[in-house]
């Protein structure tokens, strides 16, 4: 019964696949993968962003999968929603993450203004997990050229009562070359500092540094960056590897 | 006994201080996240340059001599259009790609570009004429 209700879902969801992008509008094309950019999804547009981020350590690895509905809701306004965030990992094998919303409002434009600010803020809640990400998005084009940059707060929430707290400042660089109106390259660049139980202590920072590649067409793109870490943390990964894959609607 | 003038004794005195102070500080090596944070923000520095050359403005300020040629050029074209043109063809175009430079294109190209992404960029018709506006505005007052 369940597995008849399934394949009947299933078979609305490839018809509907099917059928939009006749009607295709593409919310807007992700120049990097590890940074969000100033400009906001047009009002109307509805894109799916399928994101997946392999990360390599010593002795394992980790796949996080994120699928995320983008909807633009005005001309500075953006609404996205994340209801299926899982991840394998070597040891524990699929989790199940919960689901998270995304809201970002756009201030100024990275061509016309002097910076082009954006605001971003996620709020993502699973089992005995919740979790805010707030960012202030900073980015400037000149000609060809896209520079961006992201400051990231993060605080989370874990464990039965919520006990576990941890949080993580973050900065993100990034510039972009576009080749052609389809093809862009460039570099990110994080710098992360970690705080266990909003302490200091053990002044974990961690620095990772790689290129990208972004191509897109008519309602699609992809955009693929590959970053290794500078720094010698144990836990975090050697290298990771992450793709968004976007197609509008 | 000649008289030494103060300058030439701190110049004295300065160089063996500071040459005790070096001595006594051990060496200190650069970890790798500083490597890496200085070839980052070296090439940050090396992009900037390369794009001091990318300094022309891409999307100009209305003024009155556009508007004065679009009224001409289409009757219903007035600076409020323009400004409008203005703002969706900075808005709209670089959420998939950088702004092209406006004279890479001919003003008889640039109407069907435009019609050809409008669908793309989510724009209605009076959006999209409102653009092509701007654009043959600020291409008929080029000098």
């Amino acid at each position: 019964m369940i597995r008849t209700s399934f394949i009947g879902h299933l078979a609305v969801l490839i018809l509907l696949l099917a059928a939009w992008p006749a009607t295709a509008v593409l919310a807007s094309v992700r120049h990097f993968t590890f940074l969000y950019e100033a400009p906001t999804s047009p009002p109307g547009s509805v894109e799916l962003e399928n994101t997946v981020t392999w990360q390599h350590g010593p002795n394992w690895n980790d796949v996080f999968i994120r699928e995320e509905l983008e909807i633009g809701i005005t001309d500075r306004f953006q609404l996205g929603i994340y209801p299926l965030d899982w991840s394998h990992h070597s040891e524990n094998g699929l989790e199940y993450n919960g689901g998270a919303v995304e809201l970002i409002y756009n201030l100024s434009n990275p061509v016309v203004d002097p910076v082009g600010i954006s605001l971003y803020e996620e709020i993502s809640v699973a089992r005995q997990h919740f979790e805010s990400e707030s960012k202030l998005i900073a980015q400037k084009n000149f000609g060809r050229w896209i520079f961006d940059y992201n400051a990231t707060l993060e605080a989370e929430w874990e464990d039965r009562h919520l006990e576990e707290h941890a949080g993580e400042f973050q900065q993100a660089l990034g510039a972009s070359y576009e080749i052609s109106p389809r093809l862009s390259v460039g570099l990110e660049f994080l710098h992360e500092f970690v705080f266990p139980d909003w302490r200091d202590d053990e002044k974990i920072r961690n620095v990772f540094v790689g290129p990208n590649v972004s191509y897109r067409r008519h309602q699609w793109f992809v955009t693929v960056t590959a970053l290794a870490q500078a720094t010698d943390t144990a836990d975090e990964p050697n290298f990771q590897l992450r793709t968004i894959f976007g197609v509008g609607f | 006994m000649k008289k030494v003038p103060a300058l030439l004794k701190v110049e004295r005195v300065v160089p063996n201080a500071l040459v005790k102070i070096y001595a006594a500080t051990p060496p200190r090596l650069k970890s790798r996240s500083e490597n890496a944070i200085h070839l980052t923000l070296s090439l940050l520095v090396a992009l900037s340059v390369l794009v001091s050359c990318e300094t022309s403005n891409y999307v100009p300020p209305v003024t009155l001599a556009m508007t004065a040629t679009g009224s001409r050029v289409k009757g219903s074209v007035n600076s409020a259009t323009l400004e409008r043109g203005r703002t969706l063809f900075a808005h709209r175009c670089i959420e998939c790609h950088t702004l092209p430079a406006m004279w890479k294109y001919s003003r008889e190209d640039w109407p069907k570009i435009v019609n050809d992404m409008s669908h793309r960029a989510s724009l209605k018709p009076a959006e999209r004429d409102a653009i092509v506006a701007y654009i043959l505005a600020v291409r008929a007052n080029e000098h």
